[in-house]
């Protein structure tokens, strides 16, 4: 009898620390591996509340969620701010085009290029600047595949389909109403090359071709910021700034005195079908 | 290939963990309990077998600090149908412009051209002295020592400040307008009615309402002080005019809506209070008094001078004229808006209510904005020796002139202390 009631006691203390409510909200930390590592957990940003208001962002060092390192040689740097680019550039499908103004071009510190504020009706944004924005420019994006192309002009997004070819753009999508993936990196832009049935080919800025929907939108012209890789950062304590660590010296680039090999050219990229939504619900083990 | 006695050697570890994985199983026997225990009657409790966990019941039922936040569908204020709500920190997108087409108003520059002629003929005892020394009380004499914010120079980004501590910018601004008003007031002796017509209520609530275009848009705001005046306030504009606002046309902000940037809520009252809700003898809005406690532009915070007026003289309106949408007499209502050396000023004529369309008889709104009444340099220590201090410099009297004109312009003796003087001056 005594060894049952003690065995409840025991439980019955261990259940009082456990399902205590008020307590389990403080969030105490038992293991020791997160110490130390929670300040590299990102920090949750609503993307529902959209503003025009930078957002204070800590510094990763590299590391992912989960508190491991997931790019190597980043650290340090000068602090950011993150501002919530749209790279959904969706226009109506039918009807008038989303016509919206260019209120001004300014300098992002997450990305090479610039960046636009737009707005039009009672919403405004940021997007990436093309190569010739400036304040006061209309622009417009269109969702409406016409069999005529249309006359392609700087900073309008428009579907593949309806663009002639040999158009440079930027912004691009891989799957329908998913938002810009490729070329979006200063002075990039990809050539629309080839129209097959409801297809549409692209070089991309690697010179690899892409295989996507002619419903892909995209935008015209070349990203902002052209002579950014002609910038020369000038000093080891400078590229520190920017939040880059040195390399180890042990493996270096090779020269054009090594000789170059001549590879086979790589085949399409074709984007068919979109990736499946990744569960929501992670289970950890022990 | 020869085989050396390393590479013939097994690797005993692999194989293992290859066993391990593939055919390592491990059953799950039931637990083998002596006969003498379970001769002995004691109650036998599985060790692998979880029970359910006890809902947990807070030892007090009704404890505030386990008590979830109401859900907004529960507040008292909840409507289902949000409404643009205009306060005191949004700050709108294109300024004065975007101000005047939401009240449908026409904007001239400088002041109306019936206090024009006003400025510079009154005078206070002491005018010049006493602002000066008013300067000085609200910039250095004034005792509070707060911690001032970090301060960051545009012509040297990276120099730091030491701490600063001195008088807030908003106490600052206060003891500044105070003082003014005052001085205004003081001329009661030539003009009596200042003292008999105007009274001064400090802290005035707006709440305001109207449809713009068939949507509600509601104002909110606190102005630091609120002259009102027994009678209405004459009218800026006479009827000519009026009726030649008909053909002119206001000013176009395609593609933007004239509602970006005024936010959207579910939780507002639609109320009509104009300083008092309950009659009062003084009832009508003369002048509203606005602190610039923020960075903004001149022409954000006219803006915000004209939202501020219009809503006195919305409702105003309501109150005498009820849902008519031609007013018989139009309805005027001005206001000053102050920085630390800076005065704005803003004057608004309400003509007509009808907000339904563009066309047809427009308000007017004069503003006149950038009168410096002095000029502040900062430290600059970088710069040398000379640069170490605070220097205020360049006192500008027409700034106050102008507020006086202002104050003064609806008062009766105005006329006859004009007419007096000009003879005096022939005279002479």
């Amino acid at each position: 009898m005594a060894a049952a009631s003690l065995s409840q006691l025991v439980k019955g203390l261990a259940r009082l620390s456990i399902l205590n409510h008020a307590k389990s909200r403080q969030y105490f930390h038992t293991s020791g591996i997160v110490d130390g590592k929670a300040k590299f957990i990102k920090l949750a940003i609503n993307v529902d509340r959209y503003t025009l208001r930078p957002i204070h962002l800590p510094k990763s060092g590299g590391r992912g969620y989960d508190g491991r390192i997931q790019t190597h040689g980043v650290g340090g740097g000068h602090r950011q701010c993150y501002r919530m680019v749209d790279f959904k550039r969706i226009g109506p499908k039918t009807g008038e085009p989303l016509v919206e103004r260019v209120l001004d071009v300014r300098y992002d510190p997450c990305r090479s290029a610039d960046i636009a504020v737009v707005a039009g009706g009672e919403k405004a944004r940021y997007i990436v600047a093309s190569e010739n924005m400036k304040s006061g420019d209309l622009i417009k994006s269109s969702g409406e595949l016409k069999k005529i192309t249309v006359k392609a002009i700087e900073g309008d997004s428009y579907p593949l389909g309806s663009l002639p070819l040999g158009t440079l753009v930027h912004n691009i999508e891989i799957y329908p109403e998913t938002g810009g993936r490729v070329a979006r990196a200063a002075g990039t832009c990809g050539q629309l090359i080839k129209k097959i049935g409801d297809r549409c080919i692209i070089r991309m800025p690697s010179k690899r071709e892409m295989n996507v929907s002619e419903e892909c939108r995209a935008t015209v012209g070349r990203v902002s910021n052209i002579d950014h890789n002609k910038q020369h950062i000038g000093s080891a304590s400078r590229a520190r700034w920017f939040g880059i660590r040195p390399d180890r010296g042990w493996k270096q680039k090779k020269s054009g005195y090594n000789g170059r090999k001549i590879k086979p050219v790589k085949p399409v990229v074709i984007h068919r079908t979109p990736k499946a939504p990744a569960s929501a619900i992670y289970k950890d083990t022990v | 290939m020869k085989f050396t006695s390393t590479l013939l050697k097994h690797n005993k570890r692999l194989m293992l963990k290859n066993v391990w994985k593939h055919k390592g199983s491990f059953p799950d026997r039931p637990p083998m309990i002596p006969q003498a225990v379970l001769d002995s009657g004691l109650e036998i409790v599985d060790p692998n077998v979880e029970e359910p966990p006890e809902p947990w019941v807070p030892p007090v039922p009704d404890d505030p600090q386990f008590k979830s936040r109401p859900s907004i569908t529960e507040l008292p204020n909840y409507n289902e149908e949000p409404a643009y709500v205009y306060t005191r920190g949004s700050r709108i997108m294109e300024g004065s412009k975007q101000a005047c087409i939401l009240t449908k108003s026409i904007s001239f520059n400088g002041f109306p051209d019936t206090i024009k002629p006003l400025i510079g003929r009154f005078q206070a005892q002491d005018q010049d002295k006493l602002i000066q020394r008013y300067i000085m009380q609200s910039q250095k004499w004034d005792p509070s020592k707060e911690p001032l914010p970090k301060r960051i120079d545009t012509a040297n980004v990276g120099y730091k400040f030491t701490r600063e501590y001195g008088i807030p910018k908003k106490r600052s601004i206060g003891i500044l307008m105070r003082n003014l008003i005052r001085l205004c007031q003081s001329t009661g002796d030539q003009f009596p009615s200042i003292l008999s017509d105007l009274r001064l209520i400090p802290d005035a609530y707006l709440g305001s309402h109207y449809y713009y275009q068939g949507k509600l848009v509601i104002f909110e705001a606190n102005a630091k002080y609120l002259l009102m005046s027994n009678q209405p306030m004459k009218a800026f504009e006479g009827e000519d005019k009026i009726d030649e606002s008909v053909n002119q046309k206001l000013l176009n902000m395609y593609p933007l809506s004239p509602l970006i940037n005024i936010p959207k809520r579910n939780c507002y009252r639609i109320q009509n209070i104009a300083g008092f809700q309950k009659e009062f003898s003084h009832s009508h809005p003369h002048t509203i008094f606005l602190i610039n406690n923020n960075f903004w532009r001149d022409d954000s915070n006219q803006a915000m001078g004209l939202f501020n007026c219009f809503g006195y003289a919305v409702t105003q309106a309501r109150k005498l004229y009820g849902n008519e949408q031609n007013l018989s007499k139009p309805i005027c209502v001005q206001c000053v808006n102050m920085n630390q050396t800076t005065i704005n000023f803003t004057f608004f004529q309400l003509n007509t209510t009808d907000f339904s369309s563009q066309h047809g008889v427009k308000n007017f709104v004069w503003f006149d904005s950038g009168n410096h009444l002095f000029q502040k340099q900062l430290p600059q220590p970088w710069r040398g020796e000379e640069y170490k201090k605070t220097y205020y410099h360049s006192y500008n009297p027409l700034a106050f002139e102008k507020l006086l004109a202002a104050v003064l312009g609806n008062a009766p003796e105005v006329q006859e202390y004009l007419d007096n003087s000009e003879e005096i001056a022939a005279l002479s």
